[in-house]
């Protein structure tokens, strides 16, 4: 048993959430005490009682930044050769803008493309096959007797 | 055996290979930037708790909400909600996804203030103002003072705040003031207001702008017509 409970018995038929730009919207049809709190009107109205740590959202949330050298990344370390790429690609995006000499200015933008794709690649195409703790066969498909 | 992660330390080192000279401020900067790119790609899942307030329909969760534990939440995208039930058990509850047709009465002006600017631990040191300007005082409280359930004096620009508001007031030994508590709230408030509060012991003023409210009324989604 939680510290913590509220008077609803099935959340998942009187409560529903939704997003609004910045914010998330509970709503609900049972009143503080669990009875149904609808009108002809209304159908759904704000959760009617205070409970502290009443919800839990799952979410992906942004990762820290870093400040100082001594920092640590705070994404997962399959990613973090991906923000190697990132910043050549940038520095070598900058040598190219600034080079005079045309042959190393067309030599930075190929490597800064290359760079780019590398990260494209990493967190764009492949990156939640990265990220993904889920292991072991995708399908099991039966030999076909036809 | 520890698994291989690349610190910043190293990872400046790798670009350093390359670009000798690059600074290490910018290096950061472009680190950040990735990171924010990266994070808009659902690559760091996280789960928090928010307390359920009693007839508050919306629940902050920009960039400078919190959980309920004070720590920053930097949401980007919400995936699954679970509400405690009458067993103190987290249920999944389903997304409203065709929300559009409804009506929301929700869009109230004032509610409940909940916190000042200053902030409860932060004294106003703006002395010599004239009455109602926000974050100063007229002058110097009297010095090392606790003044309990204080009225306000007016509410300012734009306000319309009942009176029931009853706040705690400190006084440093340079007769600085510092809000420390609401102990009575009061609705009609709203975010952006000046309160001005009277020193009991001298008559000077000090100005404090409303910085958060909580929306009281009821909400409620309409069927549409």
């Amino acid at each position: 048993m939680a510290i913590f409970t509220s008077n609803i018995k099935y959340p998942e038929d009187s409560v529903n959430w939704f997003i609004r730009g910045d914010r998330l919207c509970i709503i609900s049809n049972v009143d503080g005490d669990g009875n149904k709190n609808t009108s002809a009107r209304k159908r759904f109205k704000a959760i009617q009682e205070s409970v502290t740590d009443g919800l839990l959202i799952h979410y992906y949330g942004e990762p820290n930044s870093v400040s100082a050298v001594t920092d640590s990344l705070d994404i997962d370390n399959t990613m973090h050769l991906a923000i190697v790429d990132y910043v050549k690609k940038c520095l070598y995006m900058d040598k190219a803008g600034v080079s005079v000499d045309g042959n190393i200015s067309a030599m930075a933008a190929q490597m800064s493309k290359m760079h780019e794709k590398n990260f494209n690649d990493a967190i764009i195409r492949y990156g939640m096959k990265k990220r993904d703790k889920t292991g072991g066969s995708r399908v099991l498909k039966s030999i076909s007797l036809m | 055996m520890a698994v291989h992660k690349i610190s910043v330390k190293q990872l400046i080192s790798r670009v350093r290979q390359v670009f000798p000279d690059a600074p290490d401020t910018y290096i950061l900067n472009l680190i950040n930037d990735a990171l924010v790119e990266i994070g808009m790609h659902s690559t760091k899942p996280v789960s928090s708790r928010i307390s359920l307030v009693e007839n508050q329909m919306w629940y902050d969760i920009g960039d400078g909400a919190n959980d309920s534990s004070g720590k920053a939440l930097e949401a980007n995208k919400v995936y699954r909600v679970d509400i405690l039930d009458n067993e103190g058990d987290y249920i999944q509850i389903p997304r409203l996804v065709d929300k559009n047709i409804l009506l929301m009465d929700v869009f109230q002006e004032t509610g409940e203030v909940l916190s000042f600017t200053p902030n409860t631990s932060t004294a106003i040191t703006t002395l010599g103002e004239t009455g109602g300007v926000p974050n100063s005082a007229t002058g110097a409280w009297t010095a090392n003072q606790t003044h309990a359930d204080v009225a306000p004096h007016n509410v300012g620009i734009g306000g319309s705040g009942a009176d029931t508001l009853r706040v705690t007031i400190t006084t440093n030994s340079s007769g600085h003031p510092k809000l420390t508590a609401i102990t009575t709230a009061s609705l009609g408030y709203k975010v952006g207001d000046y309160v001005t509060f009277v020193s009991p012991g001298n008559s000077e003023k000090a100005t404090w702008t409303v910085n958060e409210i909580r929306y009281t009324h009821e909400s409620a989604v309409e069927r549409s017509d």
